[in-house]
């Protein structure tokens, strides 16, 4: 199959709309329109774990447990391989508490929505 | 991801590559620059944007695609009313109007789509981001077909105006003696232009809509002269200095955008110790050498962009709607 039939296969399959549009179009509209499954996909899966916990009324504590559950999993982590990582990085309890003071904007948005 | 899903995702992705390919071989110079362009700007606004770069790449399609349609379609509805759209008030006057206004629709489509599933508006980075690619979907499709149509528009696309670094246009949609800056970055202009009256709301008040109304004028002036400069050969579409301002107002433009928003990814990150955490530990795994490395390394980078992008679409949510006894950026 030589380049011109393949554009020429191209031409005719994007050409549904009869020509009153440029060809390329129609299969862009289509492909645009189904992008659209994917949006949902704009929060991960950590942080919608962490959201939906926070929704059923979770801790701070639940809420950062789901998180941690669903991070270590995305990067393919065992719990022994997370908390090894933790720890490496000063990742402890006490640092944990600290970075909870205060006002806290995302539970605040999180409960809001 | 379910198989469902993953065969539409592909099936989309290898419907966009086609389309693209088809205009890459009919069209190589100004397919490439409109892509060039849609990558500077999603690279420029990766890190203040709430929205994933997919979602460009979605309003990309929607340009090529639905807005193309819908300006064949407002076409064929002027000419059935009588009207020449290939001249005179029509031409220069309603046509610009239609195609500036119906280059928005994917831009209104993904705003509708975030306040109906996540409850959230989008922010100004978003904004430009997905005004720039729905224009370029436009500006693709145009441009082929100018090229296809004449050669003279292949030598009037070589000459470029406006900023541009060590010869690299920053505005490569700005080409010719016509003087209009281009669809990406006129669409860019005016969605960015309303984010950034958004952004000033607390400062303008009531008088934030004056910064996208200003934008959105300013646009369809440029493309009115265009329009009558490009029919009429008059002089006096030539007043505002045949559009030469317009890309160096669209670079500042989109630096205030990254600026405020950056400003604000930090005054988030600061009242939030959740995400602080979140963001730390994304971007310690991102970066990890040591065992246990992450299973993928884009993994990784996706995760900690999408932390990014929670820091920011909470931000603008804090913005939006103000936690009492809490200044907002």
């Amino acid at each position: 199959m030589t380049p011109d039939m393949v554009t020429e296969l191209l031409r005719n399959l994007y050409s549904a709309s009869g020509g009153s549009v440029p060809p390329t179009a129609v299969a862009s509209a289509i492909a645009g329109l189904m992008w659209n499954e994917q949006w949902q996909s704009a929060w991960d899966s950590a942080g919608s774990a962490a959201e939906s916990v926070l929704a059923r009324g979770g801790s701070s504590e639940d809420v950062s447990e789901a998180f941690n559950n669903a991070f270590a999993d995305s990067l393919g982590w065992t719990r022994g391989d997370f908390d090894r990582f933790l720890d490496e990085n000063n990742f402890t309890r006490d640092n944990a508490r600290n970075y909870q003071e205060g006002v806290d904007l995302w539970e605040w948005m999180a409960k809001r929505r | 991801m379910s198989p469902m899903r993953e065969t539409i995702r592909i099936a989309a992705l290898g419907l966009i590559a086609g389309s693209l390919l088809v205009m890459l071989y009919h069209a190589p110079v100004p397919v490439v620059r409109e892509l060039q362009f849609v990558a500077m700007v999603l690279l420029a606004t990766v890190t203040t944007r709430s929205l994933a770069s997919l979602s460009g790449l979605s309003t990309l399609a929607l340009g090529m695609g639905a807005v193309v349609f819908l300006v064949v379609g407002a076409g064929a509805l002027l000419t059935a009313a009588g009207l020449d759209t290939t001249s005179g008030f029509t031409n220069w006057g309603l046509v610009p109007f239609a195609e500036e206004a119906l280059k928005l629709a994917p831009v209104a489509l993904v705003m509708m789509v975030q306040r109906r599933r996540n409850r959230r508006s989008i922010n100004p980075s978003d904004l430009l981001m997905l005004g720039c690619c729905a224009g370029a979907g436009f500006a693709l499709v145009e441009n082929v077909a100018l090229v296809q149509g004449s050669a003279g528009v292949a030598r009037d696309m070589a000459r470029q105006y406006g900023p541009n670094l060590a010869g690299f246009s920053l505005v490569p949609g700005a080409w010719g003696s016509a003087g209009y800056i281009g669809h990406a970055a006129a669409t860019g202009f005016i969605a960015g232009g309303y984010g950034l009256g958004r952004a000033l709301q607390p400062r303008l008040g009531t008088r934030w809509w004056i910064v996208p109304a200003a934008c959105s004028a300013w646009i369809l002036i440029e493309h009115a002269f265009v329009n009558l400069y490009v029919n009429s050969g008059s002089s006096f579409a030539l007043i505002f200095g045949n559009g030469r301002l317009t890309p160096w107002l669209f670079v500042a433009l989109a630096l205030a955008i990254v600026t405020l928003d950056a400003v604000r990814y930090r005054w988030t990150l600061a009242r939030s110790g959740m995400l602080r955490w979140r963001v730390s530990l994304a971007r310690a795994a991102m970066l990890r050498t040591k065992p246990p490395v992450p299973r993928s390394r884009v993994t990784a980078a996706r995760m900690y962009l999408s932390q990014v992008r929670v820091v920011n679409a909470t931000g603008w949510f804090a913005h939006r709607h103000p936690p009492q006894k809490v200044e907002t950026v």
